[in-house]
């Protein structure tokens, strides 16, 4: 049982009016995981967590739980449960009624259900508001019991459609925290559908970046941030520098007008890539100063705007390429600096 | 601009001339004659089983109409907020069409087309014709409701485990009870009101209470129609204040 993933998804195709939103999706979700699908509206992620949930059924391929077939099976015989985009929390019935809605429906004795729906409300902390009319509650409130009804029936699965997008930042940061701890203490695989690349690393396990109808790139969080499979997944995960090169031979990359080490091998002789520095990895020093270092371009300051903690600059380079900079030292503007780079953070894909 | 009160005031003009001073007379009507302040209109009306009987009969066709316009109404609504494409707007003008024309003109084509087809006026052609005259004011507002629920309910209860018909029992049909009221009232209110179209439907063989204060008011029996017509106004709006609970 513990190799069989959880969720197998098998050469899916959804056709909606011609056009077709996912293209042969195969997918496996470990059991216990917490599984981010990342991707820009429109990619598919959403159709795929509705395929899941059973609101949708597949032009082709298989979902397949814990090994069995459910891709005919309805919505109300899978155990899994879904939280909302928009909570969809019932307005007719009060907060302790909607957690107990399906727990209701399964004639469930009603001491055992107070436990259980006084056990969801205390997971998500709205153990005093059990009364309240839920229209009258906050976002976040509504949130919660959004999450409290749907895990009070224990399924295997947790499904979340973008659930913290309507919530402030603030807010949004402390459910993602809560969100985790919830995940650790339930134990259960959590699917969870975003387009921000912050949530996702933050949060995940496993990130499974889409676009377009197709999975980009699947791992963690980490590998997906550090080795990008493509142009799409490196703009898409964090800010970078993607630059037309040629891979002159084993660990000798040319970009930007002059020829770089790199630590990357295997593309052959005189391989079109593209090659990728994230904006962190960069440092700059001005010409002059510093003495002798390695510089991968030189260029001139064109901006330079304060961020917090970093300050993010643009170094238009001889070539025109502008290259995005952050660093805790700000440079001023129409300063020549040079710029250098680790070669183990030069990131080299096919072109 | 900025003086919004002064646009409002043609309005309060027209409606205290025709609707807050006509109640008012009906009201004065119904308790005065000529020795001054009386019951005796009310009396009267309790001490006639006739009238009494015709009042209860009245709201008995009202309840039959209004039951069988949510019979009939609440699965067109419900099928035309669930399908998808053009067929909503195809039904919802079938059923406006017939208002376009004249209640009475409506009525009498009624008549024509059951005299046409050999089926006998009376108490079940009343209850068709009220039916149609009335149906699109049920139809309506359920449909409304039904189309402004969240869809993400429905799918939240499919998820919770509930099947189509429970999904259906528990959640779609009390978020849809204030498209139901609303509906009830706009039937209920001018059935029981009605009397032309009784007359004409049954051959003036089954009188309604609307017929009844015609008549007394015809017959010149002002007072009394008056106390009669009150009566009716306290039964509509008792329905409606149930309507808004």
């Amino acid at each position: 049982m513990e190799d069989v993933p959880i969720i197998k998804i098998e050469h899916v195709s959804k056709v909606f009016d011609g056009k077709e939103v996912l293209k042969d999706v195969s997918l496996d979700i470990k059991r216990g995981e917490f599984v981010t699908i990342l991707g820009p509206s429109g990619c598919g992620k959403t159709t795929l967590l509705r395929m899941i949930a059973g609101f949708e059924k597949p032009t082709q391929g298989q979902i397949l739980l814990n090994g069995r077939d459910v891709t005919d099976l309805p919505p109300y015989k899978r155990p899994l449960n879904t939280v909302f985009q928009r909570y969809a929390l019932f307005p007719h019935l009060n907060v302790y009624e909607n957690v107990a809605f399906s727990l209701q429906l399964k004639h469930v004795k009603v001491s055992e259900m107070d436990k259980r729906v006084m056990e969801a409300l205390k997971l998500v902390g709205m153990e005093h508001y059990s009364e309240r009319d839920v229209t009258k509650l906050s976002g976040g409130q509504q949130q919660r019991v959004a999450i409290a009804r749907a895990v009070v029936n224990k399924p295997e699965v947790l499904l979340l459609d973008e659930p913290l997008s309507a919530l402030d930042m603030k807010l949004r940061k402390e459910m993602q925290l809560e969100l985790m701890r919830m995940h650790k203490e339930l134990g259960i695989t959590f699917i969870f559908v975003t387009h921000d690349q912050e949530e996702a690393l933050t949060m995940s396990d496993t990130v499974v970046v889409m676009n377009d109808g197709l999975i980009q790139q699947m791992g963690t969080p980490k590998h997906i941030y550090d080795e990008p499979i493509n142009t799409f997944v490196a703009d898409f995960i964090g800010e970078s520098n993607i630059i037309e090169g040629i891979m002159i031979t084993d660990r000798l990359v040319h970009f930007l007008g002059r020829d770089t080490i790199c630590v990357d091998d295997g593309f052959g002789q005189n391989a079109p890539v593209y090659v990728i520095l994230r904006p962190e990895d960069v440092s700059l020093f001005k010409i002059g100063e510093g003495g002798n270092v390695n510089w991968f371009t030189r260029g001139t300051v064109r901006s330079c705007v304060f961020k917090g903690v970093h300050y993010e600059m643009y170094i238009e380079t001889p070539t025109g390429f502008m290259l995005q900079v952050q660093d805790y030292d700000a440079k001023n503007i129409g300063d020549e600096v040079y710029a250098t780079i680790l070669p183990d953070n030069i990131h080299v894909i096919k072109r | 601009m900025g003086n919004r009160p002064t646009w409002a005031i043609p309005y309060i003009i027209f409606m205290a001339i025709f609707v807050v001073a006509p109640l008012f007379l009906v009201a004065y009507y119904s308790f005065v004659d000529d020795q001054g302040f009386t019951l005796r209109y009310f009396q009267k009306f309790f001490l006639q089983p006739d009238s009494v009987n015709t009042f209860i009969y009245s709201i008995g066709i009202a309840l039959i109409t209004t039951m069988v316009c949510i019979l009939i109404g609440y699965p067109a609504a419900y099928f035309m907020a669930n399908s998808k494409y053009g067929t909503p707007k195809v039904m919802a003008m079938l059923f406006i069409l017939p208002m376009w024309i004249n209640v009475l003109l409506r009525t009498l084509a009624t008549v024509a087309l059951f005299d046409f087809i050999n089926i006998p006026l009376g108490e079940g052609a009343l209850v068709f014709g009220m039916v149609y005259n009335f149906l699109p004011f049920m139809i309506y507002p359920i449909y409304n409701t039904l189309q402004k629920m969240d869809h993400s309910l429905v799918e939240a209860g499919y998820d919770l485990g509930a099947s189509p018909r429970r999904v259906f029992t528990d959640i779609v049909l009390p978020l849809s009870m204030p498209g139901v009221y609303s509906g009830i009232v706009m039937v209920f209110m001018p059935t029981i009101s009605t009397f032309a179209v009784a007359e004409l439907l049954t051959m003036n063989n089954v009188k309604l209470f609307g017929t009844v204060i015609q008549e007394n008011i015809n017959a010149g029996l002002l007072n009394y129609g008056s106390a009669l017509s009150l009566i009716m106004l306290l039964i509509i709006g008792f329905t409606s204040f149930l309507g808004d609970e």
